[in-house]
């Protein structure tokens, strides 16, 4: 979190380090399956935010976020080409996030409450690659500005946060076939964006 | 330098002086053990030393290989021996840390090329009761010649006896494989024939120091093989219904031999993790139902462990690489090693949930389990530094060791305090593993022994006309 926010410097790769620890410790939790599962989600949410970062050619969160501040959010920069592929990306990234969420699936209040948690962390990546609403880094502005902005970042996650918990609710009463074939489709969709990106550069 | 270059050899020297005395030999292994461990310690935090003595003028890459290598190979001395007093892996040990320690640091082809055969004499020898002894020989006889062919390539075809830091063209080629062969990037052939004596570490450590040093260059096609390499090997381990361990020891090495390959400035913790987290799973059948977790979390490079600062600032110099040509062939290697390494992370989260869920039955030397969590003391330390902040930056660099070291608290107070029952095992049946390899038919054996004879015979005369060469024109 303190990578995403800005807290402390440091590249993409450091974020999805951190989700691979989150994911582990609940995939220590499951049998083989739902842990393959659980990893695969993770593996296309990590190449979503590649996506998102070759857009800008930078693994640099600092430079995603202060090239977001002067051009405005990522999936609506053009080339058309290049912001239909880092919309597919979050679409298909936020989808899995549901399937990630759901492995395992939350029991009681306090697995909602640390799981809403972990999914709100995603979300905040995602978030911070692609729809970035902060129209300044914040260096430099003043009180009102900056509570603005902090609030915008926040709601944005928020509302990321909460689609996804919406697909968790709906996906939690499917079987396995289902995530798993949600999750090929996220994959494949994350495949095309690849391809449509790398036709841009 | 000299008694850290020498003082393996003189610890060898104390083992077979006390062969006779059983009263204070399993002490004195310990001790010895002891003073080894320490010895590589201390090479490692004089990386940057620029001390020099005579022909060795160290390297910080090959010297970080070296000193981990023979810090592991003592530890695996002290947890192997379990209170006999066996004088005998003691003394090879010292032998081949003292060779490997003294080709890693040698800046002169000749002297490291005797040097590296030395070392080579001592694992020859530690694996001559192995089952799978014939295969372990040809191995090392075919990495031996391959890197001497790679060094007398350069010597005799430049007439430069000074190592380089980066060797080109067939020389490249041949030290590269030797590298390969020497880390056992095959699982159970060749060198994982014989995994069950202490050496071990020395062979991947050689690789490390190969890696690090001679081949120098970027190189993103091997690279990328190696890490299609490495993946396979994860996934071969997880679909097999036993645990081989040769699968979970090669893939650590094979992983991080990939991002030597492809970033050649890597920080240590490349060489340093693959060493620790392979010496781990070497400790496993000693171990069994013991410390699963934290041999989990070695082997999957999760943050923030040494491996995992290595696996970032490779990704970051690939991609910068992949984005910095508009040439899709030259861009190519560089993007799949980029989109590989996120799914070489996962493959490792699914290693580490494998072995830390086994079911097993619990039969373990205290001291091998205290040295798997002195290992993952050691590695979580290492990984506490970042090496992918800006240089530049100094201050960021303070900040993001204090978010490591905040994290780490936190998640020890999450343990600690928030934790819950460990839910039950998945499964039914305690799960084999796999440590014993099945002999070779004896015609196959004996064809194996005759070949590694003849190759090593070969390579040792190689070895010995560079030499002469080299006398000859006068380099010393």
């Amino acid at each position: 979190m303190a990578y995403l926010l800005g807290l402390v410097p440091g590249p993409l790769v450091t974020v999805v380090g951190g989700l691979a620890l989150i994911t582990f410790g609940r995939a220590l939790l499951l049998p083989l399956l739902p842990s393959a599962r659980a990893v695969l989600s993770l593996a296309v949410i990590a190449g979503a935010v590649g996506i998102g970062a070759l857009r800008w050619g930078t693994l640099d969160l600092a430079e995603l976020r202060g090239v977001q501040a002067v051009l405005g959010p990522t999936v609506t920069v053009g080339p058309p080409a290049a912001a239909i592929a880092c919309g597919i990306a979050l679409g298909a990234a936020v989808v899995v996030l549901a399937v990630w969420f759901l492995e395992p699936a939350p029991g009681d209040r306090t697995d909602h409450v640390w799981g809403g948690f972990e999914v709100a962390l995603v979300a905040l990546a995602l978030a911070t690659i692609f729809i970035d609403p902060a129209r300044s880094v914040l260096h430099g502005a003043g009180l009102a500005i900056a509570l603005l902005e902090i609030v915008r970042w926040a709601g944005v996650t928020a509302v990321t946060a909460a689609v996804a918990l919406g697909i968790a609710r709906l996906l939690r009463d499917t079987g396995d076939f289902v995530r798993w074939v949600v999750l090929g489709v996220a994959g494949a969709a994350v495949a095309v964006a690849a391809a449509l990106i790398a036709g841009t550069l | 330098m000299v008694l850290l270059a020498l003082g393996h050899g003189v610890l060898a020297l104390i083992a077979f002086v006390m062969r006779d005395a059983e009263e204070v030999r399993a002490r004195g292994v310990q001790v010895i053990s002891l003073v080894g461990v320490t010895l590589g310690a201390i090479l490692f935090f004089l990386r940057h030393s620029g001390l020099k003595w005579r022909t060795l003028d160290p390297d910080p890459g090959p010297t970080v290989a070296a000193g981990v290598a023979c810090a592991c190979t003592w530890l695996l001395v002290l947890s192997l021996d379990k209170g006999r007093g066996r004088w005998e892996p003691a003394c090879l040990a010292g032998v081949g840390s003292c060779g490997l320690v003294l080709f890693a640091l040698n800046a002169w082809a000749v002297p490291a090329l005797l040097f590296w055969w030395t070392s080579s004499a001592a694992l020859a020898a530690a694996a001559r009761n192995s089952v799978g002894r014939s295969q372990f020989w040809l191995a090392l006889a075919a990495s031996d010649l391959l890197l001497t062919a790679g060094i007398a390539l350069h010597a005799l075809g430049e007439e430069i006896w000074a190592l380089p830091g980066g060797l080109s063209g067939m020389s490249f080629w041949f030290v590269a494989a030797a590298a390969l062969v020497r880390a056992g990037f095959l699982p159970r052939i060749g060198l994982w024939g014989a995994s069950d004596f202490p050496l071990w570490p020395l062979l991947p450590g050689g690789a490390f120091a190969i890696a690090g040093g001679l081949t120098g260059r970027e190189e993103p096609w091997l690279g990328l093989a190696v890490l299609l390499g490495a993946l396979a090997i994860a996934v071969w381990f997880l679909v097999r219904p036993r645990s081989d361990l040769s699968f979970p020891a090669s893939w650590p090495v094979a992983l991080m031999l990939a991002v030597l390959f492809v970033v050649p400035g890597v920080p240590w913790q490349a060489s340093a993790a693959g060493l620790i987290a392979s010496t781990s799973v070497l400790l496993w059948p000693i171990a069994t139902g013991r410390a699963q977790i934290e041999r989990g979390l070695l082997i999957s490079f999760l943050p923030p462990s040494a491996g995992f600062s290595a696996i970032v600032v490779a990704a970051v110099a690939t991609f910068d690489q992949a984005t910095a040509t508009t040439d899709v062939l030259s861009a190519a290697p560089w993007t799949a090693v980029t989109a590989l390494l996120p799914a070489a992370l996962g493959a490792g989260v699914i290693l580490a949930i494998r072995v830390s869920r086994r079911i097993e039955a619990e039969g373990y030397e205290p001291t091998a389990v205290l040295v798997t969590w002195g290992l993952f003391f050691v590695s979580i330390v290492a990984g506490l530094w970042p090496r992918f902040v800006s240089e530049t930056d100094g201050g960021a660099t303070s900040r993001v060791f204090v978010l490591h070291l905040v994290a780490l608290g936190a998640g020890i107070a999450a343990a600690r305090f928030v934790s819950r029952p460990a839910p039950e095992k998945v499964g039914e049946e305690v799960e084999p593993l796999v440590v014993a390899y099945a002999p070779l038919p004896a015609l196959w054996d004996r064809t194996a022994q005759l070949a590694a004879a003849s190759v090593g015979v070969g390579g040792a005369a190689l070895a010995l006309w560079v030499t002469y060469r080299g006398l000859q024109v006068g380099f010393l």
